[in-house]
């Protein structure tokens, strides 16, 4: 899996020099008013359901962008970023359920808590790299399930229900309106993504760049490289968080579950599909992953093994994720 | 040129997944006149087996009424939750908002129960749980919108733990997959057996669905120094336990005590001749001589050409209880589906178990617990032998909600 998300240098170069920073800027804010105007109409043309998966592909988008931020810019393959996605949601339930404290209070509280978790993990775990990486975040987010499964007072493998929808009563509207829900989720999303591309275009995204293409290189330009992957790791887990509190929101329940290792892994599967080190690949990935698991798993109930299948075509015939694939000029797909 | 070439196939691409993201998912034609009942078991999966068997006794209690409802067909639209409450949430939602189903059935596990109880009580779907067994469910997560036809944890445990102790056992060792339903029971029955003087000794908690070897914990249990192992467990857990408890030569030295769930007769091909003499507290098994089990087992054996399990006997009255149900509200969802439930939780019949009645809570009780034992019959089959009987205790409080 790491091979596959770790594109050769010249790959790389390549990703680069086919998307100049200016090219790419016209071409996103053609994307994203095209995105808001396609996912603003969306409710008044079709049916609930196919909102609940847009909503479930959106959130599976927000967490798949910490990861993109992690390992597509950063160049750190993780395999525990859903214990980010857990505090997310145990954040506000522990919150609104346990402290009592109204959401607009637990969700800030939660995203500061959760950044600060994350710097000191990010600090040891950043010493490493490649498959030690991915094994000490894997292991990271082990130790963290473990303790939620036998932790009782968050009440162990049972999960925590009734977590709050924010109170939107001020606008006239119930957030348990799937609708408004949608809307909410999109705000939510969108916000997440400006943020991310504010973040992939300053310099601070440029020295992440630059760790992932050359580490020495920074290092003896004067960067602290060390500190660099720390705020990257740290913002990374909060991109995630957000996707947990909307994941907890979205079900009113969190358990254990979300820390699973296979959710890191989902998350970064739907990076590979999406297209690594693109702002939009991650929420492409993750409405493929989505809406493609959706469709196996109402024809068949080892829709497992078929995905299994779309996946290692995907990664066989479009290098580069889908959005990769489609940003290369024909005469030089390979 | 190139670059906004460039972005428009982005865009033109974009929208092309946007399009195949909505064709994708057909969307269900309305049947009109049909009554929907969705109904979500694990199918997969360590409880496979009992979901199947679910499965048919829940649509034996349909054939009793001819699959109809006052000229109304009625349509079971399945789902597997594959036992995990992340699954169970979508295939609850894909219910509410695709299939548009008038209730929903089943679930197994508690843990996936527990997930689906806030969203039918949000979505004000009636939910009618199988089984779901953990106290909560009725207790903490209690709902208007949620009903029971089991019986919970604590209405059968108890009354078990209650029963040992009065039979002389004073100490003895739980097993239990460390999951809400495991806790429950063997919560349970700690309760009802050191309330009556026996004293366990030490629980001893496996991790749910991750591990098929007992061999740490049962040497744990042997080494415990107690009269008894108590456990439960069901499925495949069931089979690797049991078979590993012989395999190391305890049969003789602690005895591995259980429920239906781990003598369970579906489990008798795989537990060959290690099922032979165990005894075990039940809440149905098919030698119960009463008109409506025999019933119930003809049918069954007609259809499937073997006798149902517990299992089978939960589904039946399951699907028994919303006919029932339905039949009452003359085929006719109520406006306020509350009130489905709530006509559901008057409702007293008779079941293959026995007589059911519900609590304020909307939870099913136990009228009677049986103790059997495994025996060859005279066809050389294996059957059981009924040694006792005692009532089933009532539910543990925690439902701070009134309706």
């Amino acid at each position: 899996m790491s091979a596959d998300v770790a594109l050769s240098s010249e790959q790389r170069i390549g990703v680069l020099k086919r998307l100049p920073l200016p090219a790419s800027r016209r071409a996103y804010a053609a994307l994203f008013a095209l995105f808001a105007v396609s996912l603003c109409a969306l409710p008044s043309f079709v049916s609930g359901y196919v909102m609940t998966l847009a909503v479930e592909a959106m959130i599976a988008g927000v967490f798949a962008s910490g990861i993109n931020l992690l390992t597509g810019y950063t160049g750190l393959v993780s395999l525990g970023q859903a214990m980010f996605l857990g505090f997310g949601g145990y954040g506000i339930a522990i919150g609104t359920a346990l402290l009592g404290w109204p959401l607009w209070i637990s969700a800030p509280v939660t995203l500061v808590v959760v950044a600060a978790i994350a710097a000191p993990i990010g600090a040891i775990c950043t010493r490493t790299r490649g498959v030690e990486f991915l094994l000490i975040t894997l292991a990271f987010s082990q130790m963290f399930y473990g303790a939620a499964i036998k932790l009782r007072w968050t009440n162990g493998s049972d999960g925590m229900t009734g977590i709050p929808r924010p109170d939107l009563s001020l606008l006239g509207v119930s957030a348990d309106n799937p609708t408004v829900f949608y809307y909410y989720v999109l705000a939510v999303a969108v916000l997440s993504l400006l943020m991310l591309w504010r973040i992939v275009t300053s310099p601070f995204g440029s020295v992440l760049v630059g760790i992932r293409e050359n580490e020495r290189r920074m290092m003896s330009m004067g960067y602290s490289v060390a500190n660099y992957k720390i705020g990257s790791f740290a913002l990374a887990a909060v991109i995630c968080a957000v996707a947990g509190i909307l994941q907890s929101q979205y079900t009113y329940f969190v358990n254990p579950d979300a820390m699973s290792w296979q959710m890191s892994g989902e998350g970064v599967l739907m990076v590979i599909i999406g297209g690594a080190n693109v702002v939009l690949g991650p929420f492409v990935g993750a409405t493929v992953f989505v809406v493609v698991k959706q469709a196996l798993s109402m024809i068949t109930e080892e829709y497992n093994l078929f995905f299994g299948i779309f996946f290692m075509l995907v990664v066989a015939l479009f290098r580069g994720g889908v959005l990769g694939f489609i940003s290369t000029p024909i005469g030089k797909r390979q | 040129m190139a670059i906004s070439f460039k972005g428009y196939a982005l865009i033109g691409l974009t929208g092309a997944i946007g399009l195949a993201a909505s064709a994708g998912v057909p969307t269900y034609a309305q049947e009109k006149g049909a009554i929907k009942i969705g109904l979500m078991l694990p199918y997969k999966g360590v409880y496979a087996v009992p979901a199947e068997s679910i499965d048919r006794g829940f649509q034996i209690a349909l054939e009793e009424y001819g699959g109809k409802i006052n000229g109304r067909r009625i349509e079971i639209i399945r789902a597997d939750d594959e036992l995990t409450p992340s699954v169970g949430v979508q295939r609850f939602n894909k219910f509410v908002q695709s299939d548009k189903v008038d209730l929903v059935a089943g679930v197994v596990g508690s843990n996936v129960g527990i997930a689906v109880s806030e969203l039918a009580d949000k979505n004000k779907m009636p939910m009618v749980f199988v089984n779901a067994f953990a106290d909560e469910i009725t207790g903490k997560f209690c709902s208007p919108y949620i009903a029971r036809t089991s019986f919970s944890a604590n209405g059968f445990e108890y009354a078990s733990g209650k029963y040992w102790a009065s039979k002389g056992i004073k100490t003895a060792v739980t097993m239990g997959p460390d999951y809400s339903a495991g806790r429950a029971f063997i919560g349970g029955f700690k309760r009802g057996f050191e309330d009556n003087g026996g004293k366990v000794i030490e629980e001893i908690w496996t991790p749910f669905q991750k591990t098929k070897d007992y061999s740490a914990a049962l040497t744990q249990a042997a080494n415990s120094g107690a009269q008894i192992i108590y456990a439960f467990y069901a499925g495949a857990e069931a089979i690797q336990v049991v078979k590993q408890h012989a395999d190391f030569g305890l049969r003789s030295k602690i005895p591995f005590i259980g429920d239906h769930w781990v003598y369970d007769e579906a489990l008798w091909p795989a537990l060959g001749d290690l099922a032979l003499n165990a005894q075990h507290v039940a809440t149905h098994y098919p030698g119960i001589e009463t008109e409506v089990n025999q019933k119930f087992v003809k049918a069954y054996n007609a259809k499937y050409k073997q006798d149902p399990d517990v299992s089978a006997a939960l589904g039946y009255d399951n699907g028994k209880a919303i006919m029932l149900t339905l039949e009452t509200l003359g085929g006719e969802m109520p406006e306020d589906r509350a009130k489905f439930i709530s006509t559901m939780r008057d409702l007293t019949f008779d079941s293959p178990r026995g007589k059911i009645k519900f609590n304020a809570q909307n939870s099913a009780l136990l009228e009677k617990v049986y103790v059997v034992e495994i025996v060859k019959g005279p066809d050389g089959k294996m059957q059981r032998k009924p040694l006792d009987q005692f009532p089933g205790a009532g539910d543990l409080p925690g439902c701070t909600k009134s309706f």
